[in-house]
């Protein structure tokens, strides 16, 4: 059961929660998708079982083979070949990995060649598996590192998986939307988080995906949210108040919830409404 | 010799871009029979790798100079491997910069940002 | 014309909150939205109504012809981005996953296979003061850079101008920030006292490093850690990146913008450092 986490607006808690919540569950996974910013393992520091370096197609250039015909340049729209001294040149940083130029060479000068996008560091803390995906800088897309971290969860086997999702709308977010069972929107009771909340909303809808909705950095004053809530008829499981000793740990990037018996309870009532709702 | 500069029109006095890669218009100077004529740079409409689109652009039209303000990271990679020679325009206007580098008050690009 | 970039890697730091005071304290002529997928500085202007002033294509979608297609598959098995699926007889293609890579028109022995144009997003305006520029993606669009790239394009029209151009950037290190950083003068990294903070600032700020922009950093919400602040400045230091601004946490600051208001008038201890930031970063841009 992947549980995605999601906001739209970033900075809204979603690290936070998915964090706090597995850590609350036994024997759960928490997979950091955020591969351009994971957060999750500086809460877990998990020890590391296995690195998994992830690979995008790329290619390689034989350049006593080239004939300088520029049909390679002139097929790739991602402008990844160019032309140098009637010699192509290839960057593997605008390559998608499509493999057009390797048919359309008639020299056969192009190869396939794997390059490294970034790494997922799989590891544990407690009886929880943690799963963290990073995108190595300069690096466009983490789509395929996303994929290839919901592939390995399945190894994983049963449970609750608790994915934190990167911020945004756009098609990381969709990946991971599309390998959840379920989706939990976080939500800032803001002008800023309402915006970005609507979005979000219609994402998961679109996607025809099930989805209940956790206020945080509640100041008491939540209309915004809840009332868009009602209208959708989304389950509102959870609000989370600012709270200053609160925002204080989980800077320090500590798990609330191992600090004290009273945040454990907090969390303990949102999963049970969480699971409630997944259940129905 | 062509010489070849990014411009923002295609009249000689519109001013050099300062951009390269996603620059509308390439100014190509012909140094032996001081002619001048301007081509539309297709890369502008690129999703990425303009500068790279570009590169190749100016390569295939036998370019030996480029001046210009700023040029990419990737872009200068094509320029060094083809050998092409890239100066600094300090006027920002296509003939007081032609006749700089002509009395060599030019400096070379070294890096990607010459500031 | 001065670009002057906001970013923050790790996302609700603050960007547009500080973009938009920045923006009034400055009188700055342009403010551009590039977070492409979650757009906000809009909001900070209630009374400005955005219009559409361009349609955004990405790149050309495959589309295969039901009637020319014979189901040999040659398509399905060269697409490296898992975009084309069997449907009955023959095959269609998944536009969300299409990258128009043309390696299906490509291999197509029947050429059933045409590239088409698809919008991908919306571009607005309003010109006013300041004139304002955002841009919308539509859903699963994918790539976001090149709408990054062409709403900075309108920029360019403004060239000559003596002006200031605020740009709020989008979080993340991938393709939307590559996009927003190219062209512009000073990037204003806005970080908070979180490791999560800290840390995404070093990961971004190792990808701008490369490219000798000249930036400096504002703490938000410094008083809610000292220890990791003053960690922040220990790392800002390290990089020699001035630190022009350490801003205070303040509930004020939220109720203010759901009045439609901006952080100057939160509070005046938040109006001060925000001043005082702005002070800072004219003397280095200048």
């Amino acid at each position: 059961m992947n549980i995605g986490f999601i906001s739209g607006k970033g900075g809204t808690g979603k690290t936070y929660l998915s964090v706090n919540l597995a850590a609350r569950v036994k024997g759960s996974l928490y997979l950091d998708c955020d591969c351009e910013e994971p957060n999750g393992h500086l809460f877990f520091r998990p020890s590391i079982d296995k690195r998994h370096i992830v690979n995008a197609c790329g290619v390689s250039i034989d350049a006593n083979r080239c004939d300088g015909c520029h049909a390679c340049v002139d097929f790739c729209v991602y402008n990844a070949l160019a032309m140098a001294r009637n010699k192509a040149m290839v960057f593997p940083d605008l390559c998608h990995g499509c493999g057009g130029c390797i048919r359309i060479c008639h020299m056969c000068a192009i190869e396939e060649k794997p390059q490294s996008i970034g790494v997922i560091m799989q590891g544990h803390h407690d009886d929880h598996g943690v799963f963290s995906g990073f995108l190595n800088p300069g690096k466009e897309s983490a789509v395929l590192i996303i994929r290839h971290i919901f592939s390995l969860a399945r190894t994983w086997g049963d449970g609750y998986f608790f994915v934190d999702c990167p911020p945004g709308n756009g098609c990381q977010v969709m990946e991971c939307v599309h390998h959840c069972d379920y989706i939990a929107i976080v939500a800032e009771p803001s002008i800023f988080g309402l915006s970005n909340f609507k979005m979000t909303v219609r994402l998961t809808e679109s996607m025809g995906k099930r989805a209940a909705v956790i206020i945080n950095k509640s100041m008491g004053d939540d209309d915004l949210i809840v009332d868009y809530c009602r209208e959708h008829h989304l389950p509102l499981v959870g609000t989370m108040p600012f709270d200053r000793a609160l925002a204080h740990i989980n800077n320090e990037a500590k798990i609330a919830v191992d600090e004290s018996f009273e945040y454990a309870q907090i969390f303990d009532d949102i999963w049970t409404r969480l699971k409630s709702e997944i259940e129905r | 010799m062509i010489i070849a500069l990014p411009t923002l029109g295609n009249t000689l006095d519109s001013p050099v871009s300062p951009q390269f890669g996603r620059t509308p218009y390439f100014c190509l100077y012909d140094l032996e029979s001081d002619s001048v004529r301007f081509i539309r740079n297709d890369a502008t409409e690129s999703q990425g790798g303009a500068g790279v689109k570009a590169a190749d652009l100016i390569v295939n039209m036998g370019v030996e100079i480029l001046i210009a303000q700023n040029v990419g990271e990737k872009a200068l990679h094509v320029f060094r491997q083809s050998g092409i020679e890239i100066y600094v325009s300090r006027a920002n206007h296509i003939t007081l910069d032609i006749e700089r580098y002509k009395s060599g008050k030019l400096t070379k690009i070294i890096s990607s940002n010459p500031q | 014309m001065k670009k002057i970039l906001i970013l923050s890697g790790k996302g609700g730091t603050g960007k547009t909150t500080i973009t938009g005071a920045l923006a009034r304290l400055l009188r700055v002529e342009y403010v551009v939205d590039c977070d492409v997928e979650a757009p906000n500085i809009h909001l900070l202007y209630p009374d400005t109504i955005l219009h559409e002033i361009a349609p955004y294509y990405g790149l050309d979608k495959a589309w295969i012809d039901p009637v020319a297609c014979t189901g040999c598959g040659s398509c399905f098995s060269a697409c490296r981005f898992e975009a084309i699926h069997p449907h009955q007889a023959h095959f269609v293609v998944d536009e969300m996953a299409c990258e128009g890579c043309r390696v299906c028109q490509l291999v197509c022995p029947e050429s059933a296979i045409q590239m088409k144009k698809v919008v991908g997003g919306k571009i607005f305006a309003c010109f006013g003061t300041p004139n304002l520029y955002s841009a919308e993606l539509k859903m699963g669009s994918g790539n976001s850079g090149l709408l990054v790239s062409r709403i900075k394009l309108q920029l360019d029209e403004h060239i000559h101008e003596d002006a200031i151009a605020l740009i709020d950037g989008p979080p993340g290190i991938g393709c939307p920030v590559i996009a927003s950083i190219k062209g512009v003068d000073f990037i204003i990294f806005v970080t908070e006292p979180s490791y999560s903070g800290l840390h995404d600032l070093e990961r971004i700020f190792k990808m701008v490093k490369k490219q000798c922009i000249p930036s400096a950093v504002i703490i938000n919400k410094y008083d809610l850690h000292d220890e990791i602040t003053q960690s922040i400045m220990d790392f800002a230091e390290k990089e020699s990146l001035p630190i022009i601004g350490k801003i205070p946490f303040d509930p004020s600051v939220v109720h203010a913008q759901n009045q439609g208001k901006t952080m100057l008038d939160a509070s005046y201890s938040i109006n001060q450092s925000v001043r005082e930031s702005c002070d800072k970063l004219k003397q280095l841009i200048d």
